[in-house]
C-alpha cells in the first residue's frame, strides 16, 4: 500500500501528459467560452432576465450589472489563453476558475454536468505546476522550467475523469433505462433524419444497444483507459462515443471536452509527440531544461502533507457526494433529491408544466401566472419539474406583487410531470402553499411519492 | 486485459442488448417510424398556405369595401365593409398561429400576429393619431393599428351608426386613418401569403426536431398562440392575472364588433385541427396525433388529450351568443369556465406532447454524456 501510494502520488514523474492537458483544456475553455458569447447567451443568462435561481447556499451572490458581465467574459476569454500558453499560468488558472464558477452559480436553472466538471477541473489546474514546460512563463524565466512533476499533480486529473465515467454508468443501470430503453426509445426516433446512421434510430433495438452499450461503455472506459494494453483502443471507444451522442443531441461542446481531457491517460511517449506537434504549429523554441538546476515543485514536507489531505478529501467527497439520494426516501429521478452534482447525463426524460396561482389578501382574489412574462423558456422548462426551483420562484412571486402593491397570502402550484413517456402527474400538492415551505437538505415530505407501474 | 478481451466485453452487450430488445418486441413489436415530412406537408398545404392565401384575399375584399365607404359614406357601403371585415377577422383566426418563417419578427419588425392582430386596440392613440392626421404608423403603437383597430373604426360602440358615419363625413383623417390600415393589413398578409410558395419546399425538407427544424418552429408557434387563447382571449378580460382588481370586459379581442366569442371558438378550431392533422377544408391527414401514434406513451396522451379537448369543447358551447365582453360582466363563471377548461388541457399540448415526441423547445446546450 505504502509503495503504490508512493508510486501513484508521489514519485517524479515526466510533466508531458500535464503540459498537453493544460493546452488542450485551456484550447476547450477558450473554444467554449468564445462559442457562449458568440450564441449570444450573455444577454440571454445574464442581461435580458428577470429572475435568478439560486443554488443553495449561494443565494446572496449578486447578478453583476451589464458591463461586469461583458468584462468577466472578456477576461475568461483571456485566462483561457492565458492557460493555454502557460502564461501568467497562476493567474490564469484562479481567475479562470473564479469567474467560470461565478457565471454557473448566478443561475441554478443552467445547471450542466459538464459546467461543474470544468469548475471542478479549472480548480485542480490552479494547484498544479503545469506551465512548468512548454510555456511563455518558462520562457520568460527558464527557472520555472521542470522536466518531472509529482504523479498526483497529473493522476488527479485521470481520477476525476474515472469518478465521471463511472458514475455516469452506474446511474444509467435502472429500470427505464436498461429494461424500458428510455429515455432513448424517444430521443433516438426524434433524430431518425441524421445521415447514414438515422434509419436505424427507427427501432426499437437500436434504443436498448445503444441503452446497454452506454452503461458498459461508462462503467468500464475508465478502467481500460488505465490498462496499457486497451488504452488506444479504450480512447477511441470515447472518440467513437462522444462524436455519435455530440452529433444526436444538443450538448454543445461537452463530447470535444471529454475527448481531449481523456487523452491524459496516454504515456509521455505520445505527449512528447503531441508536444512537438503543438510546437511546430506555434513555432516556439523550447527553452532547454536542465534538471538539475532546479528544486522540483511541492518538496517541502508541510506541503506535501497539505496537498494529500486536501485531495484525500476532495476525492472522498466526489465518491461519496453523488451517493447521497439514497439518505432520501422516493424515487430519486422524481423528487430530485441528490440528483445534481452525480454526474446524472443524458438520464431521463422529463418535462412538466407548472401553472403558478397568487392569492392577494385585500381582495382575496386569486390569480393565475403568465410564466413567460417573468421567465425565458429555459428557465421555464427547468422550473417546471424541480421541486426546489418551485419554491425559489414562488418567492419570487411574493416579492414581485407585494412590491405592486398586493398582500400575498398564499402562492399554490399546479405541477404536471412526465418522465420518460408516463402520462402526467401532479408533482407537489397542488393546495400546498409555497411560502410556508423553505429548502433545505432535509426530504421534501411535500413531493408527491412516485409509484412505479 | 487485452484487446482480445474488450472486443468480446463489446459483443456481450450488443448481445445483452438484442436480447433485452427481443423479450420486450413480444408484447410491443411496433417501430417507431414516422413520417414527420407527411405531417409538415399537410400542415403546409392543408393548413398555413390557405390560410394565409384565403386571409389575404378577404382582406383584398375589405380593401374594395372600405375604400366604396370612405368614397361614399352611407349606411350600406358601412354594412358592406363590416362583413367584409368579419369574413377577414374569422379566416385569420387560422392563420394567425404561424408566425415563423415568412411571418416571423425579423429585426424592427415584429411577427405578423403583432403587427396587424394586436388587441385591446386603443381608442385614445386611434383618436390621438386621426387628430395629428398621422397615418404614417411608425410607432410602437401596435395597438393603434392592424385588425382591430378596424374593428374600433367601423364598430364604435356607444353611438348609433349614423354618427358613425357622420365621423367620416366630417374628418377626412378618419378616412385616410381607416383606409391605412387596412392597406397595411391586406399588404402584411399579401406578403407572406406570396412568400410561403417560396418557403414551402424548404419548410417540408427540414424535418428534423431539434431547434431550427420545421417542427420545432411549428410546435413552438402553435403553443404561443394557445397560450395567447387562453391568456389575452380569456385570462386578462376575465380578471385572472395576479395584482387584478376587477375583469377588464373592453381588453377582449373584438370589444366594438361583439364577435369575440365566436373568433375565440374559430381559433380554437383551428388548434384543434392542427392537433388532429385535419386540413382548413376538412381533409383529415397527418398531424400530432399521428405522430403520438408512433411513439412510446403516445395512445394514453391522444385518450387523455381527446377527453380534456371535448371538456374544453363543452365549455365553448356553454358560452351564451352575444357579445363575450357582456358575458364576462353578467354571467362570469360561463366565460371563466372555458379559461379553467382551457388551463387544465394546457400540459397535453405542452410538455406532455414535447415530452413524447422530444421536441428542443429552447437553445441552451443539454447535458452531455
Amino acid at each position: 500500500m505504502k509503495g503504490w501510494i508512493q508510486h501513484a502520488w508521489f514519485k517524479q514523474i515526466d510533466i508531458a501528459p500535464l503540459v498537453s492537458f493544460r493546452i488542450l483544456f485551456g484550447a476547450a475553455t477558450f473554444i467554449s467560452t468564445l462559442r457562449f458569447c458568440l450564441s449570444g447567451w450573455i444577454g440571454e443568462h445574464f442581461i435580458h432576465t428577470h429572475v435568478q435561481f439560486k443554488y443553495f447556499g449561494f443565494e446572496w451572490l449578486p447578478l453583476l450589472s451589464q458591463q461586469w458581465i461583458y468584462l468577466i467574459h472578456i477576461l475568461m476569454l483571456l485566462a483561457s489563453l492565458g492557460i493555454l500558453f502557460g502564461a501568467f499560468y497562476r493567474w490564469s488558472a484562479i481567475i479562470f476558475f473564479v469567474l467560470f464558477t461565478y457565471c454557473e452559480l448566478v443561475d441554478i436553472t443552467y445547471y450542466l454536468n459538464h459546467y461543474y466538471f470544468v469548475s471542478l477541473v479549472s480548480l485542480m489546474m490552479c494547484i498544479v505546476p503545469a506551465n512548468a514546460a512548454y510555456s511563455v512563463d518558462v520562457w520568460r524565466k527558464p527557472s520555472l522550467g521542470q522536466t518531472l512533476v509529482p504523479a498526483w499533480s497529473i493522476n488527479i486529473f485521470r481520477a476525476q475523469l474515472i469518478v465521471v465515467y463511472f458514475f455516469a454508468g452506474i446511474a444509467k443501470i435502472n429500470y427505464d433505462w436498461l429494461i424500458r430503453a428510455l429515455p432513448l426509445k424517444i430521443w433516438l426516433p426524434a433524430n431518425d433524419t441524421l445521415p447514414v446512421i438515422g434509419w436505424l434510430f427507427q427501432y426499437d433495438a437500436t434504443a436498448y444497444v445503444f441503452s446497454w452499450a452506454g452503461m458498459l461503455f461508462d462503467i468500464s472506459v475508465g478502467y481500460f483507459l488505465c490498462k496499457k494494453e486497451t488504452r488506444l483502443w479504450a480512447w477511441l471507444v470515447v472518440v467513437f462515443f462522444h462524436l455519435i451522442t455530440g452529433w444526436m443531441f444538443q450538448i454543445g461542446v461537452f463530447p470535444m471536452v471529454m475527448i481531449v481531457s481523456t487523452l491524459i491517460f496516454f504515456g509521455n511517449t505520445f505527449h512528447h509527440r503531441l508536444l512537438r506537434f503543438f510546437q511546430r504549429i506555434i513555432r516556439m523554441k523550447q527553452v532547454e531544461v536542465s534538471e538539475q538546476n532546479h528544486t522540483p515543485y511541492y518538496q517541502k514536507p508541510l506541503v506535501k502533507a497539505a496537498l494529500t489531505a486536501f485531495f484525500a478529501t476532495w476525492f472522498t467527497f466526489q465518491v461519496l457526494f453523488p451517493l447521497r439520494y439514497v439518505l432520501y426516501p422516493g424515487n430519486l429521478y422524481w423528487t430530485e433529491e441528490g440528483y445534481r452534482f452525480s454526474w446524472r447525463v443524458m438520464l431521463m426524460e422529463k418535462a412538466g408544466t407548472a401553472t403558478f396561482y397568487v392569492t392577494d389578501a385585500t381582495t382575496g382574489k386569486e390569480g393565475v401566472v403568465d410564466n413567460a412574462q417573468f421567465l425565458n423558456p429555459h428557465q421555464e422548462k427547468q422550473l417546471s419539474f424541480q421541486p426546489d426551483l418551485i419554491l425559489q420562484y414562488a418567492q419570487f412571486l411574493k416579492t414581485y406583487y407585494e412590491e405592486r402593491g398586493a398582500v400575498v397570502s398564499k402562492v399554490r402550484a399546479e405541477v404536471y410531470v412526465t418522465l420518460n413517456a408516463r402520462p402526467s402527474r401532479l408533482l407537489i400538492s397542488d393546495q400546498q402553499n409555497l411560502l410556508e415551505l423553505t429548502d433545505s437538505w432535509q426530504h421534501k415530505n411535500w413531493i408527491i411519492p412516485f409509484e412505479t407501474e | 486485459m487485452t484487446i482480445k478481451a474488450s472486443i468480446k466485453l463489446f459483443l456481450i452487450s450488443v448481445c445483452i442488448g438484442f436480447g433485452a430488445c427481443q423479450s420486450d418486441d413480444k408484447e410491443d413489436n411496433q417501430t417507431q417510424s414516422f413520417d414527420r415530412k407527411a405531417m409538415l406537408q399537410q400542415y403546409a398545404d392543408g393548413l398555413i398556405i390557405p390560410a394565409y392565401s384565403q386571409s389575404s384575399s378577404k382582406a383584398e375584399v375589405l380593401r374594395l369595401k372600405v375604400a366604396a365607404f370612405i368614397a361614399n359614406p352611407g349606411i350600406i357601403q358601412l354594412e358592406e365593409a363590416r362583413t367584409a371585415w368579419k369574413q377577414m377577422a374569422f379566416i385569420w383566426q387560422h392563420a394567425s398561429g404561424f408566425n415563423f418563417g415568412p411571418a416571423a419578427e425579423a429585426g424592427l419588425k415584429k411577427s405578423l400576429n403583432e403587427e396587424i392582430a394586436t388587441f385591446p386596440a386603443s381608442k385614445t392613440k386611434i383618436e390621438q393619431y386621426i387628430n395629428a392626421a398621422d397615418t404614417s404608423f411608425s410607432n410602437f403603437d401596435r395597438d393603434s393599428r392592424g385588425i382591430y383597430a378596424i374593428d374600433f373604426l367601423l364598430f364604435e360602440t356607444g353611438i348609433t351608426d349614423q354618427a358613425l358615419i357622420e365621423k367620416y363625413n366630417h374628418q377626412i383623417w378618419r378616412k385616410h386613418y381607416l383606409m391605412a390600415c387596412t392597406n397595411t393589413v391586406a399588404a402584411g398578409l399579401q406578403s407572406v401569403s406570396m412568400q410561403w410558395t417560396a418557403y414551402r419546399e424548404s419548410f417540408i425538407a427540414n424535418n428534423g426536431t431539434d431547434i431550427g427544424s420545421s417542427v420545432s418552429y411549428f410546435y413552438n408557434e402553435f403553443l404561443k398562440s394557445y397560450e395567447g387563447l387562453k391568456n389575452y382571449k380569456f385570462g386578462i378580460p376575465l380578471g385572472r392575472r395576479p395584482g387584478q382588481t376587477t375583469v377588464l370586459p373592453e381588453n377582449v379581442e373584438a370589444y366594438h364588433s361583439g364577435y369575440s366569442t365566436d373568433l375565440a371558438k374559430e381559433q380554437w378550431n383551428c388548434m384543434q385541427q392542427i392537433w388532429e392533422g385535419i386540413a382548413l377544408d376538412g381533409t383529415n391527414g397527418t398531424g400530432f396525433k399521428e405522430y403520438l401514434q408512433s411513439v412510446e406513451g403516445g395512445e394514453d396522451l391522444i385518450t387523455l388529450t381527446r377527453q380534456q379537448t371535448s371538456n374544453t369543447q363543452q365549455s365553448f358551447n356553454a358560452l351564451p351568443a352575444g357579445k363575450l365582453s357582456d358575458v364576462i360582466t353578467q354571467q362570469f363563471d360561463k366565460a371563466d369556465a372555458v379559461h379553467t377548461e382551457l388551463q387544465k388541457l394546457t400540459r397535453f399540448y405542452k410538455s406532455d406532447l414535447s415530452s413524447l415526441l422530444g421536441i428542443t423547445i429552447t437553445f441552451n446546450s443539454g447535458d452531455g454524456d
